[in-house]
């Protein structure tokens, strides 16, 4: 085989991968994850050489943990993940500068593919080493991450009400919604693990109807309802950025990405939560850097994890999908993903201002009701197609669930009490007492 | 243009005093109007609270209920991984018992139903409760054990037992290897 062979595959690929998220990625409510597991499920890694499938993969993943700041931002349509952009985003947006939040995202995006392209020599060495130290630890480091989720949330009142019992009752309104749906999302987790009702055929795809009702329908449920708008997005023609913020809020992301995508059952939202407040960012724009760095170093690094030639974690959704795919662990797996890595970064970064604006034109054309009335629709097709008419269900019962902080505004995050809590019993050796206790065996 | 349509449609989410768009917010952040939320927003409020209470006790009383799918071996693969099944047949060796700094540490065997196989995996605490309770199969050993199916770093299928009791043995039977026609 000779060298071009090897090359030109992972070359074409990554782009062609980057050039399909810079399409779908746009689309409010679309998620890499479901791109994946229907190509699962329509036998693509069959029908396509592992060579083409790494790095098509690895291009489709960086592309979409860049593009999808696009309709998190100006669509306030987030994923879990970008749950903290919307603060900032939505404020930059309101002003008609959103493309300006976008492309604060894509510089932390970039920077974090940058670093973890110069780590990833070291991972297979530093990986298996870290994972034999921490294993042991990992069910009381998930627990801390629970308790500081849940016990960092602040009331959010924005007026002084004169009693005190009315003050009381006010600021826990909010919390208890937060503490709603983390107790609420976390039944339907362990329900989803213990005794799911998805057929066993689907269950890489267990989760996904809890994620797509939790995360992505309330979204676009409330845009339909409250129709928020925007006004005219102007297009950057110069981004005023300080290096300080640059590398404070990149070093702050990659922290908290690469702790997301180390550590069971954190996410790249959660990570992105814990940088922050580690490293008390302020700047809005070092906020939004710090957000777009900690999602694609999350969504990047657990590819990366697990391919590693020795060792491999799986870690994150894509974990379920890539064996499917027919793609294991391996010294090639790992050098194509890698190179992949750098070859999407390379093309992100040119594309990012083109799909931006581009974005932006269809969005004002189409209006922001129809393009969530589209995304609802093809977002349920696909739940029905991947999981049956069971995991319509299970996305119902999680819409419900992910309504609550988006209603009373609590953070969005406690939702992850869907992944976190069963991972945290199941982990302390206690989750099939917790499932005894609920009359599951 | 089209926005300015729609934002004529979506006057449920703009404050009944001064009319500016307030979301589902509960008052009003531009003049501060109590329950400025429309009454349709205060409706989802409570419908999606008493929907997830709902739905979450209906899907816990259906899951106590459930057993746990049974499964052919050669339908086991990658698309199930992280499923819970149930799986039945013949021991094929006897199976292999791991230790690690001399502690009951893995226990593996493969089943096979005739026609496919699959390896059944226990560790840790589970391992030791097999040993311990004297479930280690045999060879030729009828087995029915549920678990959840895994995928190892080669790509194959394994069911991995929750615990001890999931594995149940019966009497021995004839050996039905898996290229037998």
């Amino acid at each position: 085989m000779t060298m071009a062979s090897e090359v030109v595959p992972v070359v074409a690929a990554s782009l062609l991968g980057v050039a399909v998220s810079g399409v779908l990625s746009v689309l409010p409510g679309f998620h890499v994850y479901n791109l994946l597991a229907v190509g699962a499920v329509l036998g693509g890694g069959r029908l396509w050489p592992v060579e083409w499938v790494v790095p098509f993969t690895v291009g489709l993943v960086v592309g979409f943990s860049v593009f999808s700041a696009i309709p998190s931002v100006l669509l306030a349509a987030p994923d879990e993940s970008a749950y903290f952009t919307v603060l900032p985003g939505q404020r930059l947006l309101m002003e008609g500068r959103g493309p300006e939040a976008v492309f604060c995202m894509g510089i932390g995006s970039l920077s974090a593919l940058a670093v973890l392209f110069g780590i990833s020599i070291a991972l297979p060495t530093i990986v298996p080493i870290a994972h034999a130290v921490m294993a042991p630890h990992a069910y009381w480091i998930v627990w801390c991450v629970i308790a500081f989720m849940l016990l960092s949330e602040w009331p959010k009142a924005n007026r002084y009400w004169a009693t005190s019992p009315v003050r009381l009752v006010t600021a826990w309104k909010q919390l208890s919604a937060g503490l709603f749906t983390f107790v609420m999302s976390g039944m339907l987790g362990l329900v989803l693990t213990t005794a799911s009702p998805i057929a066993p055929e689907a269950g890489f795809q267990n989760l996904m109807p809890a994620f797509v009702g939790l995360f992505t329908l309330p979204w676009l449920i409330l845009n339909l309802v409250t129709g928020a708008m925007a006004p005219s997005q102007r297009q950057v023609v110069r981004l005023e950025l300080d290096g300080r913020a640059v590398a404070v809020g990149s070093a702050a992301g990659i922290l908290g990405g690469g702790f997301a995508a180390f550590i069971p059952g954190v996410t790249g939202g959660v990570g992105g939560m814990l940088a922050g407040h580690a490293l008390a960012l302020r700047d809005s724009r070092a906020f939004l850097i710090s957000q777009g760095a900690a999602r694609t170093v999350y969504l990047s690094a657990t590819l990366l994890f697990f391919c590693l030639p020795e060792g491999a974690l799986a870690r994150g959704g894509a974990a379920s999908m890539l064996p499917v795919l027919n793609v294991n662990p391996g010294g090639f797996t790992y050098a194509a993903a890698v190179a992949a890595v750098a070859f999407s970064g390379a093309a992100v970064a040119v594309l990012l201002p083109w799909v931006t604006r581009g974005a932006v034109a269809v969005f004002e054309q189409v209006g922001s009701r129809t393009l969530s009335v589209a995304a609802l629709a093809t977002v349920l097709m696909l739940v029905v197609c991947l999981t049956g008419f069971e995991g319509l269900l299970v996305t119902g019962v999680g819409t419900a669930i992910g309504l609550v902080p988006v209603l009373y505004g609590s953070r969005r995050m406690n939702a992850l009490g869907v992944i976190l809590l069963p991972l945290a019993l199941n982990l302390s050796g206690v989750g099939a007492v917790a499932a005894r206790l609920l009359g599951m065996r | 243009m089209n926005r300015e349509k729609e934002h004529g449609r979506h006057a449920d989410a703009a404050c009944p005093s001064c009319g500016r768009f307030i979301g589902p917010a509960d008052e009003c952040p531009y003049c501060g109007t109590d329950s400025a939320r429309p009454s349709f927003l205060k409706w989802l409020r409570w419908g999606a609270v008493g929907f997830s209470l709902v739905g979450v006790g209906a899907l816990i009383l259906a899951a106590s209920r459930r057993e746990i799918p049974r499964v052919g071996l050669g339908a086991i693969g990658p698309a199930m991984r992280y499923a819970r099944v149930e799986v039945q047949g013949a021991v094929e060796r006897d199976a292999y018992v791991g230790e690690r700094d001399g502690h009951v540490d893995y226990v593996g065997f493969t089943v096979v139903d005739g026609t496919q196989s699959v390896r059944v995996v226990a560790y840790g605490e589970v391992a030791v409760a097999l040993v311990q309770t004297r479930h280690v199969p045999k060879a030729h050993e009828t087995v029915t054990a549920s678990g959840r199916v895994v995928v190892g770093r080669d790509g194959r299928s394994r069911l991995r037992l929750d615990a001890a009791e999931a594995l149940r043995l019966a009497p021995r039977c004839p050996l039905e290897r898996p290229d037998s026609p």
